[in-house]
């Protein structure tokens, strides 16, 4: 008899053990082990990243038969690799007399709404010369020479023009954000305004500012 | 105008300063080296000079990225570019690479924004035209196309919607099917008695190829068929070849 209840026993203790340890197991882990991580946020676009440059800039622009007059703009660049950037490009100028309006005192042949000068363009450009430029010995900047070409559209003598341009440009980049930009940039389009068809240079020079963002 | 172009200086000013305030030192990301080295340039380039070396289990902060370059600055505070390809090789506190956690420093996935432009013959008249894209697949892409041509008696502008068809987008030479359409406007020249400007729709079915020339560029050689629908007798057909440029991105 007493054999008998001490085996019911046993394997009453046993069941019931059996059934409490993973639950005990379960609990401890909870309460043992407390996280003392705090675990940072995956995002997935942590970094900014600074591919757009956009800017403005002034200079002069010599159109062609209608002497050398101011110009300025709106400039905005993608930089694609390190070595090339697409540029799209908004100027303005105004043409002057031509040297025959001037001499010979008539009519002028141009109405002064005809007059002004509008240009925009697509181009690519190549950083080809990327380095530091020393100012004395006090300064160091990073700083790239690139050439550039595209095509576009001018708008000028009451027609629009396909306008091929092609040029260089010094970039100076002042801290990590601003650039300083000099250019020297030829737009050659073919012009019937004055009867045949001739192909003119207009060569412009320009200075200007870009923030990289 | 000069409102216009102060209007543009005072946002560039504004964007500076905006760009200079968000230097916040816990949102920048910590990144543990495992290679041996990595070298700073002072610029996000090649040719910029290396000036300081990392070495393996120092951390580095991750600041900013501009084209594949990543600034860094590290423990003892020095700032320097380096390529993107070490830094997606370096590891955060979980052990992650940065190549795995940030996918954009994953380069071999499908690009899918396409810009480019290209210029050409539009029916005997010079065109140039700049679009962009949108790569759903491989195979399959839909591209904003905005043009412009200039001939002797008139010019004009359209502007369409193409839906691109690459059978074989695996091959360096991969050729192209397009469809699409859009608006045109035509502009006749100011030289010629005074006609109207005229407004028709325009369908275009093209073909061409697209040249791999990097991972990022390719150059395009396309044809197109423009048919434009004019409220005359006869619709008018245009044949049109250009070549162009395309980054990926």
């Amino acid at each position: 008899m007493d054999n008998r209840i001490k085996r019911a026993l046993l394997a009453a203790s046993i069941i019931i053990t059996s059934l409490q340890t993973p639950v005990f197991g379960q609990e401890s882990a909870v309460q043992v082990i407390e996280p003392d991580l705090n675990r940072r946020k995956i995002e997935t676009d942590a970094i900014d990243t600074e591919n757009f440059e956009i800017g403005a800039y002034y200079g002069v622009i010599s159109i062609e038969d209608f002497s050398s007059n101011p110009v300025y703009g709106v400039r905005g660049a993608y930089h694609v690799t390190e070595d090339f950037f697409f540029e799209a490009v908004y100027g303005m100028a105004e043409g002057d007399l031509t040297s025959f309006e001037k001499l010979s005192g008539g009519s002028p042949l141009l109405s002064d709404s005809d007059r002004d000068y509008t240009y925009y363009n697509v181009s690519v450009g190549w950083n080809i010369l990327p380095g530091e430029t020393f100012i004395l010995d006090d300064y160091v900047f990073n700083s790239s020479l690139y050439i550039i070409g595209g095509v576009g559209n001018t708008e000028f003598a009451g027609d629009e023009w396909f306008t091929v341009n092609f040029g260089a440009g010094f970039r100076l980049l002042l801290n990590d954000t601003i650039a300083w930009h000099i250019d020297m940039r030829d737009h050659i389009f073919d012009r019937d305004t004055f009867g045949s068809d001739e192909t003119t240079h207009n060569i412009e020079i320009h200075t200007g500012f870009t923030v990289f963002f | 105008m000069r409102h216009c172009l102060t209007g543009i200086l005072l946002s560039i000013a504004l964007l500076v300063t905006s760009a200079v305030s968000a230097d916040d030192e816990a949102d920048y990301i910590d990144a543990y080296i495992t290679v041996p080295y990595v070298e700073l340039h002072t610029g996000p380039g090649r040719g910029y000079p290396v000036f300081y070396i990392a070495e393996r289990d120092q951390s580095v902060k991750l600041l900013k990225q501009r084209t594949s370059w990543v600034k860094v600055r590290t423990e003892n505070g020095k700032e320097g570019w380096v390529t993107q390809h070490s830094v997606a090789k370096t590891i955060d506190r979980d052990g992650l690479t940065m190549g795995e956690k940030l996918p954009q420093f994953a380069d071999d996935g499908l690009r899918r924004w396409e810009l480019g432009f290209m210029g050409g013959d539009f029916g005997g008249t010079d065109t140039f035209t700049a679009y962009t894209g949108y790569h759903f697949t491989r195979n399959l892409s839909l591209e904003l196309a905005l043009s412009e041509n200039f001939g002797n008696f008139s010019s004009g502008e359209s502007a369409t919607i193409n839906l691109l068809h690459q059978p074989f987008p695996q091959w360096r030479y991969s050729p192209f099917f397009s469809l699409g359409g859009g608006v045109r406007n035509t502009n006749p020249r100011s030289t010629l008695v005074e006609t109207e400007d005229r407004k028709d729709d325009v369908l275009v079915v093209g073909a061409g190829v697209r040249i791999s020339l990097s991972q990022r560029f390719l150059l395009r050689v396309q044809y197109k068929k423009h048919t434009i629908l004019t409220n005359r007798d006869d619709d008018i057909e245009v044949e049109e070849w250009t070549i162009g440029l395309s980054a990926l991105f």
